[in-house]
C-alpha cells in the first residue's frame, strides 16, 4: 500500500517560507512520481525479511518510514489518539563527500496528539538533513553485545530497546515532545511482524516496481504519559506499527488512498485500504489482511470487503470533503463493523495536509458483539487535484 | 406606561432630529473604539513586520575563536531542544573571470554563505522570496557538492545564469561551482540583503571553504527576560573551549523594545478611544433629557409618577442606544478595516498587504465597545433625569433653573477636572514600573482635562471677546457672549471634542516621534556609509579581533573621507559587569550623539580619557547620574571617571559605557578593533568604495563589510509602510472628533432656534443671523481646538517621554512638533462647526417668526 509516502520534495519550501500567505499545498501525486529514482532499487519481486535487521534502515530505497499510531485512555477515561512518523527519503549522493553535514537523506516527522476530551488535534512537523547526528536510523551496540536501533529526528525519537532476539517480540520507546505537547510511552509487542500483500511485497500498481516492501506489527501495548497543553496524563492503550519502504508508489490515475488499521477487542487486528483513482473508482490492486489473536494472519484481496462512508466532514480550514464515519464488510471472516471517528475533525494542516486520526469501533464478528479502536488515514482530499484547485 | 411610551414615541417623530443625532452619538462613540482597535491591531502587525524584515531574528550566536564545533549544533537542538538555532559557514570568496574572457576584469569578491535549510525557518526570511519561493531544486542544493544560488541582481550584474559553472578563488585554492537557481527578491530592502551573497548548503560550504567539522557560528533566538537568561546559561555550559554566546546586539534587541514601546502607546490610544466615546455617548444621551425637561414636567403634572417617567426614559434610551450601538460596531468596523484597506492598496508588497489586512480585533473589543455603549448611555441620562425628576414639576417647566443648575455643574466638573488631573499626574509620577497603574494615571488626567475643557473654553472665548468686537462689531460681541452662553448646554460637546482633537493631535506627534526615532536608531545602529567588522561577529559592538594597521591601509581608498573605529568589551565596573565601548571618533561625530543629559561641551575631557560617557538605559538602572565616579575595571589596573553625559542609545537594554578608544587600548593593554566604519563622499558610489577596499584586502584577510548607506534607506522604507497605516488612526480620530462635533452642534443650533427667531423678531436679517450664529460656532470649533494642542502635545509627551521610560528605562526622541495635524486639527473643527451652524441658522432665518416663536 502507498500509504505514508514521502513529502519532503518541497521540504525548503516549508521550512523556509513558514510564514510565506499562500505556500502551495502540495501535490502528492507529484512528489511519488518526482524526482530522481534511477539510483535506488526497487520493491519489484519477493524478499526475505530478516529481523531485528529489517526494523533499521534500508538505505538503498528511496522512500522508507517508520509509523507509530495508537489510541490511549488516561485513568480516569479521557480517550487520546497520537501518531509519530519519521519518514526518511533518500537523495541521490555523489560519493566521498567530506563534510558531515553532507546528507545521503532528508528527513521529515509528524508528531500528533488527538485529545478526546480537548475536542482538538495538536499536530507538529519537523525536517531535518540526515547528517550530523540531527536525523537518521542506526544500529548502536551497549557493549553487551546486545543492540539498540534509534530513529530520530532532534529530539523526537524511536527506539527499539530489546526483544530484538530471534523469536522474540520488540519493546520499543517512543519519546516526542513539541512546545506544551510531549509523549513518552513504553511500547512492547504483543504479535509478530505481519508480512503485508504477498509476503511483504505490497503491490501498488499494474507498472513494475510499483510496489513497497511493507510489513506492520499490529498490536502493541502502549503505557507511559501524554502532556497536551502543558497538562500530563499517565496513559495506557495500544499501538500499531508500520514498516514500509520503496522507490516509486504511486502510478499514473492515482490521487490518494483510504487506510485502516482497527484492533478489535477479540484480539483480532484488520488493515484495509482502497487506492483512490482519478475516475472515482478503487485501484484493483487494493488489498488487506487480517490477524487473529494468535498471530495467524491471511491477506485480503481487495474484492473481499467493501468500505462504505456514512458522511462528509468538510475542513473549514483546507476546504477539503473528507469521508467521515464508515461501514466495513468482511464477507467472508463475518465481520461487520461501524467505524465512528474520535473527532470528526483529526486534519494535519502541516506542509501536507492530510487527516489521520483515532477511530472508536463496533459491530459483530460471526454474529457475536466486538467493539475497538483504531486508526484511519485519508490522504489525497485537501491536495491540488487535477483542476488545480487551491488549498 | 404605554401612554408615556408612545408619548415618547411621537416626541422622537415630531423632532427626529433629536433622536437620530442621539442614536449618531452612540454609533459615534462605539465606533471610534472599535476602529482605533481594528487600527491598532493592524499598526502593530505592520510593526512586527517591519521590525522582522529589519532585523531577521536571530538574538545571539554562538561565535568561537576562529569557529564553533559542528556538533554543538546537535547538542543544541536534539539534547537542549532548542528549536531556533541555525548553523552559518561563512566567508568571502572571490569569483575568477571566466578563462575564456578576453579583458581580465578585477576578482568579483561575493560574501558565501552557507545555511542548513531545515533550520532556516526563524532567520534570514529575505532568502524565501514571496514572488518565486524557494523554486530551487532542493535535491541538487543538499546533494550537490558544487551547487550555489545568487540573488537574481546578483546574477544579472555578472551576467551569468542559471547553468552557468563559476570559478571562485578561496585563499590560495580554486574552486568551480554551478549556479543552479536565482532567489528573487520582493523588494529593495531583500535586493539589498541579497546582494553580493552567494549562498549554499552548509555542507557544500564547509567543502569549499575547508572547513570541515567547523561552523562560523550558530545564530539563535532566545526568549526574552528570565527564560532567555536562563536559556543562555544553559547554552554557555554546553560550550567548548574558545566558543562563546554574544547578543547580536543592535539591531534585534531595539527594535524588540520599539515594537514594545510601539504595543504600550497603541493600547494607551485604545485607552483614549475609551474616553472620546465615552464622552460622544454621554452627550448625545443626556442632551437629549435635557431636551425634554419641559415635557417631563408636563407628564408629571399630568400625573405620571416619578417610577413611571422614569421607566419610559430608559426603555427609550435603551432602544436608542441600542440602535447605536449595533450602528456603531457596523460603522466602526466598517471605518477601520475600510481605512486600513485603503492604506495596503497603497503599498506594493503583496505579503504585507495580506498579513496587516488580516489582523484581527482582540476578542473583548466588539463586547468592550459594545458595553461602553449601553453603560454610558444609562449612566448618561441617570443624572439629568433624577434632577428633572426631584424638582417640582412646574418649576420643571421653567428654564431658568436649568442654566442654575449648569452653572453650578460647571463649578463642579472645574473642581473635579483639577482634582483628577493632579490625581492622574501624582499616579503616574508614582506608578513606577506599572503599566496598569501608568495608564489608570493617564485615564484619570485624560478625565480631568476633559472636565476643564468647558472652563478652558469659557477662558479663551473671554478673551476674545475683545478684539472679536472691535473686529465685526455687534455681531462679534455677540457671537463671543452666545458661545460662551452656550457652553451650559455644549460643555460636554466640548470635552468630548478636545479629547477627540488632542488624540488625533497626540497620534500624530506619536507617530512622527517614532518615525524620527527609527531614522536615528539606523544612523547609530547603522553607522557610517561602509561598515567592515571580522566575520565571525555579526554584532556592532564585540571583543577586538582587527589589527588597526589594516585601518590605515584601506582608509586610503578613493572616495573615503572619514573613519570611526570601535572597540567593545565587557569589564567590571562600580555597577556590575558592563559593556565598555572605546570609540575613536572625531569632535564633529562626538556632537551628533544624542545627549539626554550634559552635552558635547565635554568632548576634550572625554578625548583626553579624562571623563566618560553612559548611556540612558544604564544610568536609569543604576541611578547614575552626571559626575558620578565610574569604576572600571582591567587588566591594566582600576581607573575611576566622571560621568560626563549621559546620551541616548538604542542599542542595549542594560546600558553601555562609552570611553575613548585610546583610553580603553589602554586599559587593555594592545591596540585591537571590533569594527570600523567608513564615511563616504556623498558624490561617490559606496559600491565603488567596497571593490576598492576589496581590492586592498590581502586574500587571507577575511573582513565582512557591507554598504549602511543603502541599507539604511531600504530599512527606512520598510518602516515607512508601518507609519502609513498608522496614518488610519490619525484619520479615524480626526474623523470621529470632527463628525462629534457637527452633531453636538447641530443639537444646539436645534436647540437655539427660539433664541434665533427672537433675533429675528427684534429685526435682524437672516443674513446678519447666518452671520451671528457662524462666528459663535467658529469660536467654539477654535476654542476647542486651541485647548487640544497642549492637551495633546501632554498626551504625546505622558506616553513618550514618562510611561515608554518607566516601563523600558529609555525615551523616544524629542517629540516632533507635527505642525500639519496641528493645523488640520484647528481648522478642521472650525470648518466642521461653521458647517454644524449653517443648518439650523438656514432653517430659522427661512421659517416664520411667529411659528419659532409659539411655544413660548
Amino acid at each position: 500500500m502507498s500509504r505514508r509516502s514521502l513529502l519532503l520534495a518541497l521540504l525548503a519550501l516549508s521550512a523556509c517560507g513558514g510564514s510565506k500567505p499562500s505556500t502551495p499545498a502540495v501535490a502528492l501525486s507529484d512528489l511519488l512520481g518526482a524526482g530522481d529514482t534511477a539510483s535506488f532499487a526497487r520493491a519489484d519481486g519477493p524478499r526475505d525479511f530478516t529481523f531485528p535487521a529489517d526494523h533499521g534502515p534500508h538505505p538503498g530505497f528511496r522512500t522508507e518510514w517508520w509509523y507509530v499510531t495508537g489510541n490511549l485512555t488516561s485513568a480516569d477515561g479521557r480517550p487520546f489518539g497520537f501518531h509519530l512518523t519519521l519518514f526518511r527519503r533518500g537523495l541521490a549522493q555523489p560519493e566521498g563527500r567530506a563534510s558531515d553535514l553532507a546528507p545521503s537523506d532528508l528527513w521529515m516527522a509528524h508528531f500528533a496528539i488527538a485529545d478526546g476530551a480537548g475536542r482538538e488535534v495538536h499536530a507538529h512537523e519537523r525536517t531535518a538533513r540526515g547528517a550530523g547526528g540531527l536525523a537518521g536510523a542506526a544500529w548502536s551496540d551497549d557493549g553487551a553485545g546486545d543492540s539498540q536501533l534509534r530513529v530520530w529526528l532532534e529530539d523526537w525519537e524511536l527506539a527499539f530497546v530489546d526483544g530484538l532476539g530471534a523469536g522474540e517480540l520488540p519493546r520499543l520507546r517512543l519519546v516526542a515532545r513539541a512546545g506544551d505537547d510531549a509523549l513518552e510511552l513504553n511500547l512492547a509487542a504483543r504479535k509478530p511482524a505481519v508480512l503485508q500483500g504477498d509476503a511483504g511485497l505490497s503491490i501498488k500498481g499494474s507498472a513494475p516496481g510499483q510496489a513497497s516492501y511493507y510489513y506492520a506489527v499490529t498490536r502493541l501495548t502502549a503505557s507511559g504519559s501524554v502532556e497536551v497543553g502543558g497538562e500530563t496524563f499517565a496513559v495506557d492503550g495500544s499501538a500499531w506499527l508500520d514498516r514500509e519502504w520503496s522507490t516509486s508508489v504511486l502510478g499514473q490515475g492515482q490521487v490518494g488512498w483510504d487506510w485502516f488499521a482497527l484492533q478489535l477487542d477479540d484480539g483480532t487486528d484488520v488493515m484495509l485500504y482502497q487506492m483512490r483513482l482519478a475516475d472515482g473508482g478503487v485501484d484493483a490492486t487494493s488489498h488487506g489482511s487480517i490477524t487473529e489473536k494468535d498471530g495467524s494472519h491471511s491477506k485480503l484481496e481487495g474484492s473481499g470487503y467493501t468500505l462504505r462512508s456514512a458522511d462528509t466532514w468538510h475542513s473549514p480550514r483546507s476546504g477539503a470533503p473528507y469521508p467521515s464515519g464508515w461501514t466495513a464488510v468482511v464477507p467472508e471472516k463475518g465481520l461487520e463493523l461501524r467505524i465512528t471517528p474520535l473527532l470528526p475533525d483529526q486534519e494535519l494542516p502541516l506542509s501536507v495536509v492530510y487527516w489521520e486520526g483515532a477511530v472508536q469501533i463496533e459491530g459483530t464478528r460471526a454474529g457475536r458483539p466486538v467493539r475497538g479502536v483504531g486508526f484511519v488515514e485519508l490522504t489525497g482530499y485537501a491536495d491540488i487535484g487535477e483542476g488545480g484547485a487551491p488549498r | 406606561m404605554l401612554a408615556l411610551l408612545s408619548s415618547a414615541a411621537r416626541h422622537a417623530r415630531r423632532r427626529p432630529g433629536g433622536a437620530l443625532l442621539a442614536i449618531l452619538g452612540v454609533a459615534l462613540g462605539v465606533a471610534v473604539v472599535l476602529g482605533i482597535d481594528l487600527a491598532n491591531a493592524a499598526s502593530l502587525r505592520a510593526m512586527e513586520l517591519s521590525v522582522e524584515r529589519a532585523a531577521g531574528r536571530a538574538t545571539h550566536s554562538v561565535v568561537g575563536s576562529p569557529d564553533v564545533d559542528e556538533r554543538l549544533l546537535r547538542t543544541l537542538r536534539a539534547d537542549l531542544g532548542l528549536r531556533a538555532a541555525a548553523p552559518v559557514v561563512e566567508r568571502d570568496v572571490a569569483l575568477s573571470p571566466a578563462e575564456s574572457t578576453a579583458a581580465p576584469a578585477p576578482d568579483e569578491v561575493l560574501r558565501l554563505l552557507g545555511l542548513d535549510p531545515f533550520c532556516e525557518a526563524p532567520f534570514r526570511p529575505y532568502l524565501a522570496s514571496a514572488e518565486s519561493g524557494f523554486a530551487v531544486d532542493l535535491d541538487r542544493f543538499l546533494a550537490s557538492p558544487d551547487a550555489v544560488l545568487l540573488g537574481a541582481e546578483t546574477a544579472r550584474r555578472l551576467g551569468v545564469e542559471v547553468g552557468a559553472r563559476l570559478d571562485l578563488r578561496l585563499g590560495a585554492e580554486r574552486r568551480s561551482v554551478e549556479l543552479i537557481g536565482v532567489l528573487e527578491p520582493r523588494d529593495g530592502f531583500d535586493a539589498e540583503l541579497l546582494r553580493g551573497l552567494m549562498l549554499c548548503d552548509i555542507a557544500t560550504a564547509q567543502e569549499l571553504t575547508g572547513s570541515l567539522g567547523r561552523l562560523t557560528r550558530i545564530d539563535l533566538v532566545l526568549d526574552d527576560g528570565p527564560a532567555g537568561e536562563a536559556q543562555r546559561a544553559q547554552v554557555e555550559a554546553l560550550l567548548g573551549p574558545g566558543e562563546r554566546i554574544e547578543s547580536t546586539g543592535a539591531r534585534v534587541g531595539t527594535l524588540a523594545r520599539l515594537t514594545r514601546g510601539f504595543r504600550l502607546n497603541l493600547q494607551a490610544l485604545s485607552l483614549l478611544a475609551l474616553v472620546v466615546g465615552g464622552f460622544l455617548v454621554f452627550n448625545a444621551l443626556s442632551f437629549a433629557v435635557v431636551e425634554r425637561r419641559e415635557e417631563l414636567g408636563l407628564l408629571r403634572t399630568l400625573g405620571a409618577t416619578r417610577a413611571q417617567v422614569s421607566v419610559a426614559i430608559l426603555i427609550e434610551t435603551g432602544l436608542l442606544a441600542g440602535v447605536g450601538v449595533v450602528l456603531g460596531l457596523v460603522l466602526g468596523t466598517a471605518l477601520g478595516a475600510g481605512l486600513v484597506h485603503l492604506v495596503l492598496r497603497t503599498i506594493n508588497d503583496l505579503y504585507f498587504s495580506l498579513e496587516v489586512g488580516a489582523s484581527t480585533l482582540a476578542p473583548g473589543s466588539l463586547g468592550k465597545a459594545a458595553v461602553l455603549g449601553l453603560v454610558t448611555s444609562m449612566v448618561a441620562v441617570l443624572a439629568p433625569l433624577r434632577e428633572a425628576l426631584r424638582i417640582e414639576p412646574h418649576r420643571a417647566l421653567q428654564r431658568s433653573s436649568l442654566e442654575q443648575r449648569a452653572q453650578s455643574r460647571a463649578r463642579l466638573g472645574l473642581v473635579l477636572g483639577a482634582v483628577l488631573l493632579i490625581l492622574g499626574a501624582a499616579v503616574i509620577a508614582a506608578a513606577g514600573r506599572s503599566i496598569q497603574i501608568s495608564y489608570a494615571g493617564l485615564f484619570a488626567g485624560l478625565v480631568g482635562a476633559a472636565l476643564i475643557a468647558p472652563r478652558a473654553t469659557d477662558l479663551l472665548l473671554g478673551l476674545a471677546e475683545g478684539p472679536l468686537a472691535r473686529l465685526l462689531g455687534g455681531t462679534g460681541r455677540m457671537a463671543a457672549r452666545g458661545a460662551r452662553r452656550s457652553l451650559s448646554r455644549t460643555s460636554v460637546a466640548v470635552a468630548a471634542l478636545s479629547v477627540a482633537l488632542a488624540a488625533s493631535l497626540g497620534v500624530a506627534v506619536l507617530v512622527t516621534s517614532f518615525r524620527a526615532t527609527v531614522v536615528t536608531w539606523l544612523d547609530s545602529a547603522l553607522v557610517g556609509d561602509v561598515f567592515v567588522t571580522s566575520p565571525s561577529l555579526t554584532a556592532t559592538r564585540t571583543t577586538g579581533s582587527i589589527d588597526p594597521s589594516l585601518v590605515e591601509r584601506l582608509e586610503r581608498t578613493p572616495g573615503i573621507v572619514g573613519t570611526q573605529t570601535f572597540r567593545g568589551r565587557v569589564l567590571q565596573t562600580s555597577v556590575g559587569r558592563v559593556q565598555v565601548i572605546g570609540v575613536g571618533i572625531d569632535r564633529a561625530r562626538f556632537e551628533r550623539y544624542l545627549f539626554a543629559e550634559g552635552s558635547a561641551a565635554i568632548w576634550d575631557d572625554f578625548a583626553a580619557g579624562r571623563a566618560c560617557v553612559v548611556t540612558e538605559p544604564l544610568a536609569f538602572h543604576h541611578g547614575l547620574s552626571l559626575g558620578d565616579e565610574f569604576e572600571i575595571e582591567s587588566p591594566g589596573g582600576a581607573l575611576t571617571l566622571p560621568i560626563g553625559a549621559v546620551t541616548r542609545d538604542y542599542a542595549s537594554d542594560s546600558g553601555v559605557v562609552v570611553v575613548h578608544l585610546e583610553l580603553l587600548n589602554g586599559l587593555l593593554e594592545d591596540e585591537r578593533l571590533s569594527s570600523f566604519t567608513f564615511e563616504v563622499a556623498q558624490d561617490a558610489s559606496v559600491d565603488a568604495v567596497i571593490a576598492g577596499l576589496r581590492e586592498r584586502l590581502a586574500p587571507d584577510e577575511d573582513l565582512q563589510i557591507r554598504s549602511n548607506r543603502s541599507l539604511r534607506a531600504e530599512t527606512l522604507r520598510v518602516f515607512d509602510r508601518t507609519f502609513a497605516v498608522t496614518s488610519v488612526l490619525r484619520a479615524l480620530t480626526l474623523v470621529v472628533a470632527l463628525v462629534g462635533v457637527f452633531s453636538a452642534l447641530s443639537a444646539l443650533g436645534l436647540d437655539a432656534r427660539r433664541e434665533l427667531a427672537t433675533l429675528r423678531a427684534v429685526g435682524m436679517t437672516p443674513g446678519q443671523l447666518w452671520r451671528t450664529l457662524s462666528t459663535q460656532h467658529a469660536l467654539l470649533g477654535a476654542a476647542a481646538g486651541l485647548y487640544a494642542i497642549p492637551l495633546g502635545y501632554a498626551l504625546a509627551w505622558c506616553m513618550v517621554a514618562v510611561i515608554n521610560r518607566q516601563a523600558f528605562g529609555w525615551t523616544l526622541l524629542d517629540l516632533e512638533p507635527a505642525y500639519g495635524a496641528v493645523a488640520t486639527a484647528v481648522v478642521g473643527s472650525v470648518v466642521v462647526a461653521v458647517l454644524a451652524g449653517a443648518w439650523p441658522a438656514r432653517r430659522v432665518s427661512r421659517s416664520s417668526v411667529v411659528e419659532a416663536l409659539r411655544d413660548e
